[in-house]
């Protein structure tokens, strides 16, 4: 029956992820919060109690006071939106990589390997992100498609340049 | 500024299209505004009302949703809308029931997001402030509510990005396959509600009955109430559906044309259709689940269901190998066929034809013919030809083969003497290269030699590819004083190029209205002129724009497109 190309596939969801995963970056630098907060971190029942010497009142909001472990991640999600900015980044390049007509001949555009370590990276980044896992699930959807296709030994093709078939009936 | 400007041409200057424009997107920006003020005003969720802008777009958009996943099944809903689109054509033109679809989902991808965004920001606004208790994570992935959401979600990836136009002309399984997961979507739909996010209380208010929570507390849209019709509808049509195609069906006979078509006549007593319109077809031997579409090539009158099939996909080669008619085969049966016109030819000179079809013998193959179903039939029937005075039949490339069954329908009725108000038919055939369509040919050469008056029916053929020198001085060479045209051997000449449309319509009317086309026609009525159109849509366009500008006081034109 009709031969599933799977690159072809992963390209269509490759993108759809990145849209979201620039969409919820986006917001994650209006909404800071890091997703996996919630593992050993405390949750405040409610405003005016204080946790680690944190306070929480009703226009000093926290929700999850984090633990101490991932100060890492707080630091680069919460107290500067790094993580949301490399995130963006890294979906602006995926729509630049599988949309922009001048890439298409590059040897970037043909290569599965180089697609799949970048959107691991984009799975592995937007996870951290509580907006970013519905596009990190995505990029790993593309991901599992560009892998299958790496190991079928898909070939993409070659742009066809646009030229007239002259006198060609 | 050009794509600007089509863009404008395309949904703005055309009537119907503004029309729907002018409804359904205002419409559903007014859905959207309700569902804001309704959250926003009702004093039962004051705790919700809280989270302000949050709240309302994410109710807005859920109502926006509710009315989407009720009409993304409606026009699927494949026999009721036969039924019932001939009383609303008027409404719809043409099947444009699977654009449509396509509509609802673009809107409900993008309603999607606007509600699952504005969710992101309730949930992260519950946990900081806790008006309930409980963090973000339980209620995206604990409770109901967000569970089915990011599932439908994940299904909407999966369904969307195989349904992309590229990977369905490709793998049309995949396509095929995927789209089921539109039983869990729906499901994922209707119960999307039953975890009683929307409430004014602090805890749900869960009961042990269907269904299964307290209408009282939880005071959402209860839209699954509505949703739910096209679903059940839509799934008994498919039981439906699986039902009749099960009925008796036996595959008499199987046809190979020498252009290396297959013609599958089919024998099924309970399959009533008319002309023009189409059925799925299903070979289990070859795939137990897939149904292809082919128009029906037979007359209502003809003993048998036909369709032609060529070898061009998967599944078609795949057919064709198990009834025997492999590439060999079709190729032998060719070369006999030219060698045999050639011989002709040179001893006759006359009507010689491409050879004739090969009936498969059944019993010289080692497998009997294989088991088949047919489901159907589908799409617009063509009885409106026979209201009008003259009909116009256009057929633009693979847009032909609907006529095939017109035309041997109006053969039989011309024969019976029971032509209603047709008294002309003028049947254009364009086409890029007609010898791929030469079980077609020898079709229409059938109905030409039968045709006892010839002013009845006229065959116009274009051949609009480019042809090289040798063709053309072959075509030069033969043509002169032969009585058939030598690449179609039919008595009507072909026409190289594209046809002026202008100049087709205007002679037309001039004719009518000289009273010379239809003798015996009263001037005081006004003579009817229906043009029925099948190919692609730029000519449609054309087409219609000449025919339109060609109506005067005494003849009308019309002109209808048919997705068959």
């Amino acid at each position: 029956m009709g031969v599933f190309i799977w690159h072809q596939w992963a390209q269509i969801v490759g993108i759809f992820a990145s849209v979201c995963t620039i969409w919820g970056g986006l917001w994650g630098i209006f909404f800071r919060k890091f997703f996996w907060d919630f593992v050993n971190g405390t949750l405040m029942p409610g405003p005016n109690h204080a946790i680690n010497g944190r306070k929480c009142f009703d226009d000093n909001p926290c929700g999850i006071v984090p633990a101490k472990q991932d100060a890492i991640f707080i630091s680069l999600i919460v107290k500067a939106p790094v993580i949301q900015l490399f995130v963006i980044l890294f979906g602006i390049t995926h729509l630049a990589i599988e949309l922009l007509p001048v890439i298409r001949r590059m040897s970037i555009y043909r290569s599965f390997a180089l697609r799949i370590v970048t959107y691991s990276l984009q799975t592995f980044l937007s996870v951290l992100l509580y907006q970013g896992t519905s596009g990190a699930m995505y990029s790993f959807v593309a991901v599992i498609g560009f892998t299958v296709a790496q190991m079928k030994g898909e070939i993409v093709e070659e742009a066809k340049e646009q030229r007239g078939r002259g006198d060609k009936a | 500024m050009g794509a600007l400007q089509e863009w404008v041409k395309a949904e703005l200057l055309t009537p119907r299209r503004l029309l729907f424009n002018v409804l359904w997107y205002p419409g559903h920006v007014a859905i959207f505004a309700y569902g804001w003020y309704s959250q926003d005003v009702n004093p039962g969720l004051k705790g919700l009302n809280t989270l302000r802008f949050s709240v309302w777009v994410s109710r807005g958009a859920g109502l926006v949703l509710a009315v989407d996943g009720f009409l993304i099944l409606v026009p699927m809903l494949r026999n009721i809308i036969r039924l019932i689109r001939p009383k609303l054509t008027w409404l719809f033109p043409a099947d444009e029931n699977i654009w449509f679809h396509r509509q609802v989902a673009y809107s409900m991808a993008f309603w999607a997001m606007v509600h699952t965004t504005a969710h992101y920001v309730n949930f992260i606004n519950v946990e900081r402030r806790q008006i309930r208790p409980g963090n973000a994570l339980d209620i995206h992935y604990r409770q109901p509510a967000g569970i089915t959401g990011h599932a439908m979600l994940f299904i909407m990836v999966i369904m969307y990005s195989t349904a992309h136009h590229k990977v369905r002309q490709q793998c049309f399984e995949a396509f095929w396959y995927t789209h089921h997961l539109a039983f869990f979507f729906m499901i994922g739909l209707y119960t999307h509600a039953v975890g009683c996010f929307v409430r004014g209380t602090k805890e749900p208010g869960f009961t042990n009955t269907f269904p299964f929570y307290d209408p009282k507390i939880c005071i959402g849209y209860l839209s699954w109430r509505a949703l739910i019709w096209p679903g059940i509808i839509y799934f008994g049509e498919r039981v439906w559906r699986e039902i009749r195609a099960r009925r008796e069906t036996k595959l008499s006979k199987v046809l190979v044309h020498p252009s290396g078509a297959m013609e599958f006549r089919i024998v099924k007593p309970s399959f009533k259709y008319t002309a023009g319109q189409w059925l799925f077809f299903q070979c289990p031997e070859v795939s137990k689940f897939q149904w292809h579409p082919f128009t029906i090539t037979s007359a209502p009158e003809d003993p048998y269901v036909s369709v032609h099939i060529r070898q061009v996909g998967d599944f078609t080669r795949a057919l064709g190998e198990r009834v025997g008619a492999t590439p060999s085969v079709v190729a032998s049966l060719t070369q006999a066929a030219m060698k045999a016109a050639e011989k002709d030819s040179k001893d006759a000179g006359g009507m010689t034809g491409r050879g004739d079809f090969v009936e498969l013998d059944p019993a010289a193959a080692t497998r009997p013919l294989p088991m088949i179903r047919i489901d159907g039939p589908y799409g617009a029937p063509a009885e409106d030809v026979f209201k009008s005075e003259v009909a116009v039949l256009v057929g633009a490339g693979i847009g032909v083969t609907p006529f095939a069954s017109i035309l041997k329908h109006i053969w039989y009725r011309q024969k019976r003497g029971r032509l209603g108000a047709l008294r002309r038919v003028e049947f254009f055939w364009i086409c890029r290269d007609a010898p791929s369509f030469g079980w077609f040919q020898s079709l229409l050469q059938e109905v030409e030699a039968a045709q006892m008056d010839p002013n009845f029916l006229r065959i116009n053929l274009y051949l609009t590819q480019k042809l090289d020198q040798n063709t053309v001085w072959s075509i030069v060479v033969n043509d002169a004083g032969a009585e058939y045209d030598p690449l179609t051997l039919l008595r009507t000449r072909t026409m190289y190029g594209r046809p002026d449309w202008k100049s087709i319509y205007g002679n037309i009317r001039s004719a009518i209205e000289s009273g010379q086309y239809l003798p015996g026609a009263s001037s005081q009525l006004k003579t009817r002129v229906g043009t029925y159109f099948c190919g692609p849509p730029a000519l449609a366009k054309t087409i219609r724009e000449a025919a339109i500008e060609a109506s005067s006081a005494t003849v009308q034109f019309t002109f209808a497109k048919e997705h068959f």
